[in-house]
């Protein structure tokens, strides 16, 4: 976190998508096809990553182009289209690029401690930090996600739904990775705690300077964390709206206050009735848009 | 009862009736109000015997665990009962009495050395599990993370999943004649068939999602499985070892059987004998032993596996 950030003229966006596409070869069937057409830009903005949230219908493929992003399934590259991360083709995952899912995000078999210094002891070469180094910067991370002490020695099946994501995003908050890729991450927690954990990603992405996509059930949680919000059409997915003047977060106020304002209330209203729009159209009348922070909204009809 | 016709709204079928209590017959007139019944006083709240998913008390578990027990010995006394053999209800060529059973006891201790010929083949067990453990394990790993490796062992671990076990000793004695090695092998060949289609399932069995973790968190493929998918899956490899090792240890009167030459004893073999010689009070302790070990070698397994694995009630869910 120096302060010689790149900016965007020098420097390549963070992720381009060109036209993307993935096809899933099914047994026995015509293969399938998860997204089609996704075309978006994520530049860095004012020596901040942007912090990106993707709705849509559940199997339109939010997954799936999460994994292409994050370099997952390199076995089957995109059936068209491509993929570049700062400029590179996308060819295998790295820890440049940070990965949380909704479950199953702690090694049931290592403590909470070790859970969050597992990436950074995976490192080799003269950059792998020394083991107090290593000991030192989970300690400190344990404390940011405001996990106490006394949870350090725990295992993960003994700790709360909330807390297990905790220890998942300090694990790979840990690797100052580039871009952060999150999917539902808090859609199997109740609702207090769902904002606490709100709370904390706006707390902690403030002191970043990672870019953040983040898929979202909820229209409030996609409104309430994003910069820009993403609509994703049914199967198979592409994107078909943006919105780019979503209200930002403000670090002092709850999640849970802020959520319950009226004026955000507009704001998810204006937002879920476009995904309502989206969700009623029939697929072939949706047409692909370019998700580059203008905030386009292309109609969603075709010709009328 | 009445006959019921084919449009009757709820048809129960005719097994059902057994326990069903037949409709009232339909009745067109409203009959008159019956009169309440006279309040009865509040019976004592009776607690059911049986509860669907109680728990029990440790100290009524180990009474409840010894009730069969009690009822077998029971029984067993009844039906042996009687000083001559021949007005028993059950003849002591096919069950002696408890007192007969007892009665060789020091004799299997000290003439036959129970204890010796258990550890004799507790020995030949544990070797031809190791055997198996150290080929089936590094194999299975590989078959449960590397595609390819499972592709290519796949249709061999399932035919041998069906390797009829009992039929195979003759071809073992022909292989490795009766030695040792025959009786090693043989555990080995019989335990390995089914530790390694078990140890490729719990390796696959590891979610997904924490291997894409730990390619996010750069990891190699070679870390993946070294530090991923082996300590994950490491509690139901052992737990199919636990398994294992217990399949062996009753294959033993299996690996035992010959009757002369090389390696004799062990208690397979002294099965052998006693039944050669009609000792059926011998067989029956000497099975009762054989089972009583299994049981034993089972718990030190389970404990030995709950103080490897703190996190052992994780691998269900998280």
């Amino acid at each position: 976190m120096d302060d010689a950030l790149p900016t965007t003229e020098e420097y390549p966006p963070v992720l381009e998508l060109h036209s993307a596409a993935r096809e899933f070869r099914r047994r026995g069937g015509p293969p399938f096809l998860a997204i089609t057409d996704v075309t978006a830009t994520v530049q860095d903005k004012d020596r901040h990553g942007e912090f990106i949230c993707l709705v849509g219908p559940s199997g339109c493929g939010k997954s799936t182009l999460l994994h292409i992003i994050a370099g997952f399934d390199t076995h089957l590259p995109l059936t068209r289209g491509e993929a570049l991360f700062h400029g590179q083709p996308i060819e295998g995952p790295g820890a440049d690029r940070g990965m949380l899912f909704q479950e199953y995000g702690c090694y049931p078999h290592l403590t909470v401690v070790d859970n969050i210094a597992f990436g950074l002891r995976l490192q080799s070469g003269p950059d792998r930090p020394s083991e107090p180094d290593i000991r030192d910067l989970a300690r400190e991370w344990l404390g940011r996600v405001r996990l106490s002490e006394a949870d350090a020695r725990k295992y993960p099946h003994e700790l709360s739904g909330g807390m297990r994501q905790r220890v998942a995003l300090a694990r790979s908050l840990a690797l100052k990775p580039r871009c952060l890729l999150m999917d539902e991450p808090f859609s199997a927690l109740d609702e207090p705690t769902r904002f606490e954990m709100q709370d904390l990603i706006v707390e902690l992405w403030a002191e970043l300077d990672a870019t953040i996509i983040l898929i979202s059930h909820s229209v409030a949680e996609a409104v309430y964390l994003g910069d820009r919000v993403w609509v994703m059409s049914p199967a198979p997915g592409t994107l078909v709206a943006e919105f780019a003047d979503v209200p930002i977060p403000d670090p002092d106020t709850p999640a849970m206050v802020a959520q319950a304002r009226p004026s955000f209330a507009d704001c998810v209203a204006e937002v879920s009735a476009r995904f309502l729009e989206v969700l009623r159209t029939p697929r072939e009348e949706l047409t692909p848009i370019h998700a580059d922070g203008s905030g386009r909204c292309e109609p969603a009809g075709g010709a009328d | 009862m009445p006959d019921e016709t084919p449009s009757a709204p709820n048809r129960v079928a005719w097994w059902q009736r057994l326990w069903t209590r037949p409709a009232p017959p339909e009745e067109d007139e409203p009959s008159p109000p019956e009169p309440p019944p006279p309040a009865k006083p509040e019976p004592a709240r009776r607690r059911s015997l049986l509860r669907v998913r109680d728990r029990v008390s440790p100290g009524l578990r180990t009474a409840l665990s010894l009730l069969p027990f009690v009822l077998f010995v029971a029984w067993w006394f009844w039906v042996t009962a009687g000083a001559e053999p021949e007005l028993r209800r059950i003849s002591s060529r096919i069950l002696p009495s408890p007192a007969e059973v007892i009665a060789r006891c020091p004799a299997l201790w000290f003439e036959s050395a129970l204890m010796r010929n258990i550890l004799l083949s507790l020995s030949r067990v544990l070797g031809g599990f190791a055997v198996a453990a150290i080929v089936a394990i590094p194999l299975g790993i590989a078959m449960g993370s590397f595609g390819r490796v499972g592709a290519t062992f796949g249709l061999v671990a399932t035919l041998l999943s069906y390797l009829p076990t009992p039929a195979i000793v003759p071809l073992t004695m022909a292989w490795w004649k009766t030695g040792e090695e025959q009786k090693v092998g043989f555990l080995a060949l019989g335990t390995f068939a089914y530790l390694l289609p078990l140890i490729v399932r719990h390796v696959q069995a590891v979610d997904h999602k924490y291997v894409l973790s730990a390619y996010s968190q750069g990891a190699t493929a070679w870390q993946v499985v070294t530090k991923v998918l082996v300590p994950v899956a490491l509690p139901g490899i052992v737990d199919a070892m636990r398994l294992c090792l217990g399949i062996g240890w009753t294959y033993i009167v299996l690996a035992e059987v010959i009757k002369a030459g090389e390696g004799l004893g062990g208690v397979g073999n002294l099965i052998m004998v006693f039944q050669r010689f009609g000792r059926m009070e011998e067989v029956y302790l000497t099975v009762a032993a054989i089972m009583l070990v299994g049981a034993v070698l089972d718990r030190s397994c389970v404990w030995f596996s709950r103080w490897l694995f703190p996190y052992r009630t994780a691998t269900a869910d998280e």
